[in-house]
């Protein structure tokens, strides 16, 4: 446990830098006219609510002096400073930028024993080589340069019309945007050098941007499609994501690409490895996230109260909180009854929560039939005994198996009784889909923004990544997930040889099924015509390891789901609840 | 008539008695109760009977078995939700409580066949016995084996009994994929102008001459035969309109023989009372009541379709008019809506002439969700905040029906949806908060 902790503390820094570039895509335009004037830290912290701008209050009493920053700037900063560290980083222009296969790539060589060289790394040939290191450094002395001037002309902007600065804001994010779309991905240095140039060249169209749309917006407006009222109305920066969004879903051509991970020819990392390279590297604001980290401490005991009253506590925001609650169980819910919830697990299902709680917490023997059954025992338990206060805490309420309707109701049943409360943690950024009025009423939460910076070092470790290799046995989640992409036909063959397997399970001498075997049920089943049908099928089955073939001692072609049988039964039984 | 009726097994009068009660259906029961032969002789194991609705086919099962005494179960399908109701009903009415009560909690086919034998070996069938099974349909839902093996419970049991198969379904939808015996068919026919007119006659008022209640069931069925058809739907709207028929003579203004005029007093009346009550747009008893009151016209009552206005809150209206525009306006036209330097779009580019039109008779379209929050942003007057009670009016809009989602595969990554609302409905939510919806629909430019 407490060398998982420390595993996060130190990982991946680019993980955490990429997640920040996203999220700050969604939010710029939502923080009206408050980026101005706050540190570097808090520019992160900075969301909507009251709670927010407190914080990032604080934050800036206890010293941060970092002047006035714009976005851009916070980014370059960032990217500077951490060069300067001797850590290879995701510069400002590539948060804004979209290019997940330059990423990827950085990423890799990254993890790989360039992880440690100087500069901003962004080579792109396969054979690890240092020799760019030299330009790169240059580029960065760019932005070193770039950077004061347009501190002096973003003070300029934030005294005069804020508006025009959140326009500025927004639009070189576009500019970027269509400019990384367009460049075919080649060689860092280039790419690294137009980073700058755009950059510096943003300022400038940017100035004559914040005024020209200006002037024809007025005359246009007339003749605007749109219903007169309506446009008079609207503020200038809102429309300008949603026009963003309009932008690039406009034509309909895909761009797809053919150069895949695949072509790099790097031996794909295991888990361990990627674990042990990324240990060495300490979080550069470790101490500032500690300090966030003992601001929420500070919270808790209001929590506790808002328990007692019957309110749920919903933490979210930036960063893993799983430390938060872990601490906030630690030092609250020492003497209590309390049952902690893992969402992130892939494997969880809301079979093992019930039974958790029946089970430990209640110290029920015996089984249920189904889950309200379930439901209804624990309600009367707790309906029966007044005094008795059972906690629930959930990593990750909106966990990829936690997700479907009918966990969240159960869920929300739960968290409706009076003496059982309920604290979880959330952390997609369409989560709040998942409940309806309804079932918002029934779990009556509060909403605690505590963003904490913090590496999801434990939640993304079951995760599928293209960079690391997998080990073991496929989870149920991640069995799900692959299975959903695929066609209804593919899915159903699939059943089939999941159901088979499954009514072989306690037959030793089960080697799996033939091939023609199964040729047979699927035709009986109307699921192929062919056995060329089947062949390409299962060739993308064993693509994605969901199948494993074996050559029998007749030299018939036997197949095996490479999963474990009660993984295969939960799996079974969260397809027909679909 | 009741010539066709005649069989060895049976006293006359009572095949009288049962030509009676079912006018117009002679040809099929004659046919019935020869298949059934006499009482004590072993009929055909399985027989089914299929014909549209109300064309008497429960109703003449009824009245044979009833009448002529035979030993039977009447079981309705859609009661017997499981397979235990339905052999727990069968063996109450063939041997009572007793054997009923010797089925195990969740009964198997073979518990039922073992008992019925037990209980068959005490009491041995004198006469056939018959289990008439209504709305067959819903045997296929059940267990693959059930249907078999009812078809085959004469040899399965060892004992006289007939299986009566109703349905509205032909045979062919319910044949097994391994196959079973086959039934014998028997076909219901519907029934005629002048047949439905022959017995719709028979239930006349008292008070009035059987020629007038005629005339009146000639005038009715002058004007729904052409939209309907079925005999029990007829009769409850004869039932209905008598009284306002009966009005002007009541009144005194017109003579029974006078048909003209009766008819030209009706037939408006007629003619509303198929818009309204046939689709129950209005209830019985309020037709019932208008009728009582004269002043009050019998349009004026608004009925249950006119109730289409749903009060949403603010937001929840603008989600679902940008959930409209996504459903049926094509993605590839969003630019020119919903952008305001959308560049030269040329009208003759945009404007496809297979795209036109068709969207709202193809039905919504599937979209994503951010595309719908694109759009509610672009159309709602001030600057929202994606709150998490935005998001969760959307799923409440999904809960009450407005939207639904398609594909349940993935909730929160990339949730798709469908606006399920009408246009009349989408144009009454826009006039409240004042948006003009058709200049933004692309079948309407």
């Amino acid at each position: 446990m407490s060398r998982a902790k420390l595993a996060k503390v130190m990982s991946v820094l680019e993980v955490k830098f990429i997640g920040d570039g996203d999220a700050l895509e969604h939010i710029v335009d939502k923080q009206e006219g408050v980026q101005s004037n706050s540190g570097s830290v808090q520019k992160m912290v900075t969301f909507k609510s009251p709670a927010g701008r407190r914080a990032r209050a604080d934050a800036e009493h206890d010293g941060d002096e970092n002047g006035l920053l714009d976005e851009q700037n916070y980014i370059q900063a960032l990217g500077t400073e951490e060069d300067e560290e001797g850590m290879s980083r995701v510069a400002g222009s590539s948060i804004f930028t979209f290019q997940k296969v330059k990423r990827g790539h950085s990423m890799a060589q990254t993890a790989s024993e360039l992880a440690r060289t100087p500069g901003k790394n962004v080579t792109f040939s396969t054979t690890p080589n240092v020799e760019p290191s030299t330009p790169t450094r240059t580029g960065n002395n760019h932005r070193g340069e770039s950077r004061t001037p347009q501190r002096k002309k973003k003070v300029q902007f934030v005294s005069t019309t804020p508006h025009r600065l959140r326009k500025r804001l927004t639009t070189p994010s576009i500019r970027s945007d269509s400019d990384s779309e367009l460049s075919p991905s080649d060689s860092g240095e280039e790419e690294d050098e137009d980073g700058v140039e755009e950059q510096q060249t943003f300022k400038k169209e940017d100035k004559e941007n914040s005024k020209t749309p200006r002037t024809p917006s007025k005359g246009l407006s007339a003749a605007l499609y749109k219903t007169p009222a309506k446009k008079s109305k609207s503020t200038p920066d809102q429309p300008s994501m949603v026009e963003e969004y309009f932008e690039a879903h406009g034509s309909s051509k895909v761009l797809t690409s053919d150069r895949t991970l695949e072509r790099l020819h790097t031996p794909k990392l295991d888990r361990e490895t990627l674990v042990q390279l990324l240990e060495g590297k300490p979080s550069c604001y470790s101490e500032e996230i500690q300090q966030l980290h003992n601001k929420h401490r500070k919270h808790f005991s209001k929590w506790m109260l808002q328990l007692q009253l019957g309110f749920s506590v919903l933490v979210y925001g930036l960063g893993s909180k799983k430390a938060l609650l872990e601490d906030f169980r630690v030092s609250q819910l020492g003497q209590e009854i309390h049952l902690v919830v893992n969402g992130f697990f892939p494997s969880i299902t809301l079979k093992s929560i019930l039974n958790a709680l029946t089970c430990e917490a209640l110290e029920h023997q015996g089984s249920f039939r189904t889950p309200s059954d379930q439901i209804q025992y624990i309600s009367q338990t707790l309906k029966d005994s007044p005094d008795l206060h059972v906690y629930l805490l959930i990593h990750n309420i909106d966990g990829l198996m936690l997700r479907g309707e009918k966990t969240q109701s159960a869920l929300g049943q739960l968290a409706s009784l009076p003496n059982l409360h309920l604290v979880a943690s959330l952390d997609h950024i369409n989560a709040p889909l998942v409940w309806d009025q309804f079932q918002q009423s029934q779990f009556n939460w509060l909403w605690w923004e505590c963003v904490t910076f913090q590496h999801y070092a434990e939640e993304t470790s079951y995760e599928n990544s293209l960079l690391v290799q997998q080990t073991g046995a496929l989870a149920l989640s991640s069995l799900t997930h692959v299975l959903r992409s695929l066609t209804p036909n593919a899915r159903g063959i699939f059943q089939l040889l999941v159901k088979f397997q499954l009514e072989n399970k306690d037959n030793p001498s089960y080697t799996g099924l033939s091939f023609q075997d199964f040729y047979q049920r699927c035709r009986e089943a109307f699921l192929v015509n062919s056995d060329l049908t089947l062949r390409t099928q299962l060739t993308e089955f064993r693509d994605h390891k969901l199948i494993r073939t074996r050559k029998g001692a007749d030299g018939v072609e036997y197949l095996m789901v490479a999963v474990d049988a009660s993984t295969l039964m939960d799996f079974l039984e969260n397809e027909e609840g679909d | 008539m009741a010539a066709l009726l005649q069989h060895a097994g049976y006293e006359e009068e009572r095949l009288l008695r049962v030509a009676q009660q079912m006018p117009c259906r002679e040809v099929q029961a004659g046919m019935l109760l020869s298949l059934m032969g006499q009482p004590q002789q072993y009929s055909y194991p399985s027989i089914f009977i299929y014909g549209h609705r109300a064309s008497g086919k429960s109703h003449v099962m009824h009245v044979l078995l009833k009448e002529l005494e035979l030993p039977h179960a009447t079981v309705s399908c859609v009661e017997c939700v499981s397979v235990a109701l339905l052999f727990e009903q069968v063996l109450l009415s063939f041997f009572g409580c007793d054997a009923a009560s010797l089925l195990p909690r969740s009964p198997s086919l073979s518990d039922f066949v073992r008992i019925y034998r037990q209980q068959c070996s005490q009491s041995p069938a004198k006469q056939t016995r018959y289990i008439v099974m209504e709305k067959a349909e819903l045997l296929r839902d059940t267990d693959a084996n059930l249907l078999p093996a009812l078809l085959r419970l004469q040899e399965l049991v060892e004992d006289n009994v007939t299986i009566i198969l109703l349905s509205e379904i032909v045979w062919d939808k319910f044949r097994p994929n391994t196959g079973c015996f086959e039934p014998l068919l028997l076909h219901f026919p519907d029934y005629s102008k002048g047949e439905l007119q022959q017995i719709l006659s028979q239930d006349r008022h008292p008070s009035y001459t059987a020629e007038f209640y005629s005339s009146y069931i000639n005038i009715l069925l002058g004007v729904f035969y052409s939209v309907c058809r079925d005999l029990r739907e007829l009769r409850h709207l004869a039932a209905l309109n008598f009284s306002k028929f009966c009005e002007p003579l009541a009144e005194g203004k017109v003579k029974e023989t006078d048909t003209h005029k009766l008819w030209r007093n009706i037939e408006p009346h007629l003619k509303k009372a198929m818009q309204t009550v046939y689709l129950r747009e209005v209830s019985s008893l309020q037709w019932e009541q208008m009728q009582q009151m004269e002043e009050k016209e019998s349009g004026a009552l608004r009925g249950l379709s006119a109730h289409t206005h749903v009060e949403l809150p603010y937001y929840s209206k603008f989600l679902l008019i940008a959930a409209y525009l996504a459903s049926y306006n094509p993605a590839r036209t969003d630019k020119r809506f919903f952008l305001k330097h959308h560049g030269k779009i040329k009208k003759t580019n945009f404007l496809k002439k297979n795209e036109k039109t068709s969207n709202h008779l193809l039905g919504p379209k599937p979209f994503p969700l951010d595309r719908l929050l694109a759009i509610f942003y672009s159309v709602v007057d001030n600057r929202v905040a994606p709150t998490a009670s935005i998001f969760s009016q959307i799923s409440s809009l999904v809960t009450l029906q407005l939207l639904t989602q398609v594909s349940h595969d993935d909730q929160l990554d990339a949730p798709k949806y469908k606006c399920a609302v009408s246009m009349d409905f989408i144009c009454a939510i826009s006039r409240t908060v004042n948006f003009d919806i058709v200049k933004y629909l692309y079948d309407f430019l």
